[in-house]
């Protein structure tokens, strides 16, 4: 049976949308691991630093590029007939479309360390739990605010950004998969940053931090500004996650408007991360997978059953027992298995090969001596 | 009378007073940050508008009660179905934060489930010739004594009623005895033949109660959506950092002053910069409402990270007299 190609085609297409979640989900789950997983600091204000790039790396793109093109009136009022002429700009010349990708994702890293040096300063000498209360707080603050300022984002009325990849793309002609090709990059490379810093002399000083703080200072590291450092980090990495999900998604809804919410971006990557084991990226890489699977199960289930007429959830959104069984997961999975499906190996120093020599020659001399004596 | 803005100022210091005691309280049990407690507040404010809405009732005071015990019973089942199981596997401190933001999740599930969605739609046409909804009703007329409001004698007589019957508990009775050795050091107390379980599960109760009964006279003072839970969690935590998290007093003290400054603050600005600038100006002040909150956090965190409670105030007069 010959394989008809325009049906594989279209599955291509069909899994293109949750290949670029799981890129975004993976990246920022990756930045959670590292902080929470190797060096034991709850970011609880993941949200604030993925909404940081994302709102000031686009619309700061957006404004630069109206006052660029001299585009005239309420940047609020006319922003559907701003950007059109802004990406058919950026469709017609490849280069500044490049500039401006480069420059978003430039603005994303930069605040994001920004506000995690910031946001982090007060409390970052003080106990962990001050830590995370003062993120936590940090980041609806900065989701209410940008909620409520307009002059930042037009309110609830939100904001589009200009999606300078997506233009590249056009000029192919495939926009959503030069898209997915971009985030399977960025992903792959967090990937290797954080897998080389895990298997580091700086990875096993994380966990030293991690699990005996007292003796990793008592050793000589500076544990406060190998946390901070951490944090910066790891806030740069988030910003340009928030700059790559407008890549994906162009529009800057703030707070509980749109998807940049505590719940989405602060929760879900912590539950990603004990799904899959802490401190461990390859665990991350599997949490990843089975809460998308979970995600999408869910969702395509739900709709199927209400398209089909039994809709057994009545007036109720069916998103709502999603959050509810999530939440409800993560707690059976901290009481059952708080290790994670791929539970964290114990630190080698030396190759396992030579452990086993070294190991070997000790039992020999033993035996040399008993039989001796 | 009073200038409204110091009244309504007054008001919400003595709310969020009840709200910070509370996580002072479980913060002094569990010693774990309840990222849940602003969720006892927003459950007990819907149950006891539910209550209030479709029991018939002539004044919203009179379901209070029912936030009381909402908000109680709440935090101990999230205590017995939670924590304790966690506490015994020897969860670390961020594992259990990570299990309340979890809870909080969950409620917040539950919450939109069944209030925003279930209540909302299905007795769309009974609320509707109500003529109000179970986030608004704060635009019930409220009673007067004196030409003053209600609420501005109700929600301090509760802080006062509270805060005595607090004391009382903790320092008149034997129970109190039994729970303050719990909390000082557990593991002594368990020696002495005190139920550990026990006083926890109270503590939780009470910590619980005392945020419903927040959250039910919150919810007659202003109106409160469906994102109160994420707003209040803010001055929640600056209050109760400003206290100190280890004093009950302090976590009173610290809940009044970031509700007061917060509403007096905001409303004083807005006066000026409207006075100055014109009327539009002012009213973009009020967007920075929640940074009083994360502000007084911040200072706290950087001058007294112990709080209040843990200054010398004595030393600290006698070094200015």
């Amino acid at each position: 049976m010959a394989v008809d190609l325009s049906s594989l085609y279209f599955l291509l297409m069909v899994l293109i949308q949750p290949a670029e979640l799981f890129c975004l989900f993976l990246i920022i789950s990756l930045t959670v691991n590292l902080e929470f997983g190797y060096a034991g600091i709850p970011n609880f204000g993941k949200v604030l630093f993925v909404a940081a790039g994302a709102f000031l790396g686009g619309s700061l793109a957006y404004r630069v590029m109206a006052y660029v093109m001299h585009l005239k009136g309420d940047i609020f009022a006319y922003q559907a007939l701003f950007i059109s002429q802004i990406d058919g700009k950026l469709t017609s010349t490849p280069v500044l479309a490049v500039e401006v990708a480069l420059f978003m994702l430039a603005v994303g890293a930069v605040m994001g360390a920004l506000f995690g040096f910031l946001s982090s300063y007060p409390a970052i000498r003080l106990r962990e739990d001050y830590l995370g209360m003062l993120l936590l707080a940090a980041g609806e603050f900065f989701n209410y605010f940008s909620l409520a300022y307009f002059p930042f984002l037009g309110g609830a009325l939100g904001m589009t950004a200009p999606s300078p990849i997506f233009d590249l793309g056009t000029i192919i002609g495939q926009p959503n998969l030069l898209v997915l090709a971009i985030l399977i990059l960025a992903s792959a490379l967090v990937y290797i940053y954080s897998e080389r810093v895990g298997r580091s002399p700086l990875g096993r000083t994380l966990r030293a931090l991690r699990d005996n703080e007292e003796a990793s200072e008592a050793l000589g590291k500076d544990n406060v500004a190998i946390r901070r450092n951490v944090l910066l980090v790891s806030s740069a990495i988030a910003g340009m996650a928030g700059v790559l999900w407008l890549f994906y998604m162009p529009y800057i809804a703030p707070g509980t408007v749109g998807s940049f919410t505590r719940q989405t971006f602060t929760f879900i990557p912590f539950v990603i991360v004990i799904i899959g084991g802490a401190a461990n990226n390859r665990g991350v890489l599997l949490g990843t997978f089975v809460y998308l699977l979970i995600f999408n199960a869910f969702n395509q289930g739900t709709s199927y059953l209400i398209n089909s007429g039994y809709n057994i959830f009545g007036p109720i959104d069916p998103t709502r027992f999603e959050t509810m069984f999530i939440g409800a997961m993560l707690i059976v999975i901290l009481l059952r298995r708080p290790q994670g499906l791929i539970a964290e190996k114990p630190t080698l120093t030396l190759a396992r090969s030579r452990l086993k020599e070294i190991a070997e020659a000790v039992v020999r001399k033993s035996k040399n001596k008993e039989a001796k004596s | 009378m009073l200038d409204p803005s110091i009244s309504n100022a007054i008001v919400y210091g003595c709310l969020y007073a009840m709200m910070c005691v509370g996580l002072t309280l479980t913060y002094m049990t569990t010693k774990v940050p309840n990222f849940a407690h602003s969720d006892f507040v927003v459950v007990a404010i819907f149950s006891s508008a539910s209550a209030f809405i479709f029991g018939n009732f002539s004044s919203p005071y009179l379901t209070v009660p029912v936030a009381f015990f909402v908000g109680g019973a709440t935090a101990v089942i999230m205590y017995l179905l939670v924590l304790k199981p966690l506490t015994k596997r020897g969860a670390n401190i961020v594992v259990l934060m990570i299990a309340t933001l979890a809870v909080d999740t969950i409620m917040t599930g539950f919450i939109g489930a069944v209030f925003f969605d279930y209540i909302s739609k299905v007795y769309a046409k009974f609320l509707g010739n109500k003529g109000y909804y179970l986030f608004d009703l704060n635009q019930l007329p409220d009673f007067h004594v004196f030409g003053v409001n209600g609420i501005l004698i109700v929600a301090p007589a509760a802080l006062v009623v509270m805060t005595v019957a607090l004391s009382y508990l903790l320092y008149r009775t034997r129970f109190g005895v039994a729970m303050r050795a719990a909390i000082e050091n557990p593991n002594l107390a368990r020696i002495l033949g005190i139920n550990v379980e026990r006083v926890y599960v109270v503590s939780w109760f009470v910590a619980g109660a005392l945020a419903g009964l927040g959250g039910g006279l919150y919810s007659i003072q202003s109106p409160s959506p469906p994102a109160t839970s994420s707003y209040i969690i803010v001055d929640i935590f600056a209050g109760a950092v400003l206290g100190g998290l280890t004093s009950l007093y302090g976590g009173i003290i610290g809940g009044f002053i970031v509700g007061f400054s917060e509403t007096y603050v905001i409303r004083v600005l807005t006066s000026f910069v409207n006075a100055t600038y014109g009327y539009a100006a002012g009213s973009q002040i009020t967007t920075f409402q929640k940074g009083i909150p994360l502000a007084i956090m911040i200072i706290t965190l950087l001058v007294i990270p112990k709080g209040l409670t843990s200054v010398d105030w004595r030393r600290f007069m006698r070094r200015f007299r």
